[in-house]
């Protein structure tokens, strides 16, 4: 059989295609339509569409905002915040107040391996040192090592008397054997 | 209840209502053919295709707020209907029963109209082998002698990808029309 032409295969399909609806499908249409909802109802559905996604959205942000104050803090992150180490470095600020303080690779991989803290954590933890207080702690150290603050009056008064120990009494320590009879080993 | 003729006489909508209304009686005229015959296009079958038709005219109407631009809402009312009747024909079990078949016990049986009847047989079973991308473009370019330009409008592709698209499936039919045949 000869090959079938695009032309033909064109003409073919148009033909297969060429089939209208019933005259009563436009009269269908319009009365399926006419039990729809009124247009005025579409302008309404859609506002207040748009004030669902208002009040939906607003409602995610307050909880947002919110979350943060209402969650409990990690205790890792408190530790981490108050620890010694902080106020251990803190000398090394007094080479230049705006320098990092030098660490050695042993502390950067100890940091490292720390438990990461995220931007908003960092923030939270923020308010535990008083900006001002910090400066102000390392002003003084630097003013001490560079002799601009004197605190040899203070080291005069000596160390603090310790209360007397003299009536503290630890008895002697008694071990008893572990086994009482029988050979060494054996339960009684 | 107001029928959709009283509404477009106006009388208890606004006058913006009444405007939409209007639009979309006209858009509904101008392409009403058009969706039936995408639905025909899949199903086969001349009352599930107006059905399938007329639920995409509803669905048109509940938006039709952002479909007044007539050639978004071709566009769009084709898209539709092309998927609702996807998903009626995958649905329906009444698809086994094509107008065709009917029409073979119907109809008076001369050797021309037989002849005719197995080309479009075969025709409509090659068509439906093709994949989804490559058969839409067939139907539509079938339907009212639409050029590739319409196409790939109603479609919301570039021109030079309905052109490969066509080329393929006419290849793919040629070829299996040639041995079917």
């Amino acid at each position: 059989m000869d090959p079938v032409k695009d032309a033909a295969l064109e003409r073919e399909i148009e033909r297969a295609l060429a089939v209208d609806p019933s005259p009563e499908f436009l009269v269908r249409v319009r009365a399926r339509i006419a039990d729809a909802p009124a247009p005025a109802s579409r302008g309404f559905g859609w506002r207040f569409a748009g004030v669902a996604a208002a009040a939906v959205t607003a409602a995610v942000v307050a909880l947002v905002m919110l979350r943060p104050e209402q969650r409990v803090e990690p205790a890792v992150g408190l530790l981490t915040s108050r620890s010694l180490t902080s106020a251990v470095v803190v000398p090394t600020v007094s080479r230049g107040l705006d320098r990092e303080p030098r660490t050695t690779h042993r502390e950067r991989r100890t940091a490292n391996d720390a438990p990461r803290t995220t931007h908003r954590e960092r923030q939270r933890s923020e308010p535990l040192f008083d900006a001002r207080e910090t400066t102000a702690l390392q002003r003084l150290i630097a003013d001490v090592r560079d002799a601009r603050v004197d605190l040899t009056p203070l080291m005069k008064e000596g160390p603090m008397p310790l209360p007397s120990n003299d009536t503290l009494v630890i008895p002697p320590i008694v071990i008893e054997p572990l086994a009482t009879s029988g050979l060494e080993g054996e339960r009684p | 209840m107001h029928g959709f003729a009283d509404r477009l006489a106006g009388g208890t909508v606004a006058v913006n209502d009444e405007a939409l209304e209007r639009e979309f009686e006209a858009r509904l005229v101008e392409s009403s053919t058009l969706a039936f015959r995408v639905a025909y296009g899949v199903l086969r079958h001349r009352q599930d295709a107006e059905d399938v038709a007329q639920e995409a005219f509803v669905k048109a109407y509940r938006s039709f707020n952002q479909l007044r631009d007539r050639e978004r809402f071709r566009a769009w009312l084709v898209r539709m209907t092309w998927r609702l009747s996807l998903d009626r024909q995958r649905g329906d079990r009444r698809r086994l029963a094509r107008e065709t078949a009917t029409q073979e016990t119907a109809a008076p049986d001369t050797s021309d109209e037989v002849l005719a009847r197995e080309r479009a047989a075969l025709l409509w079973s090659a068509i439906d082998s093709l994949p989804d991308k490559l058969r839409i473009v067939i139907v539509l370019a079938g339907i009212e002698g639409h050029d590739t330009s319409e196409v790939a409008r109603l479609l919301d592709v570039p021109q030079g990808t309905v052109k490969s698209r066509l080329f393929l499936a006419r290849q793919r039919l040629k070829e299996q029309l040639q041995w079917t045949q």
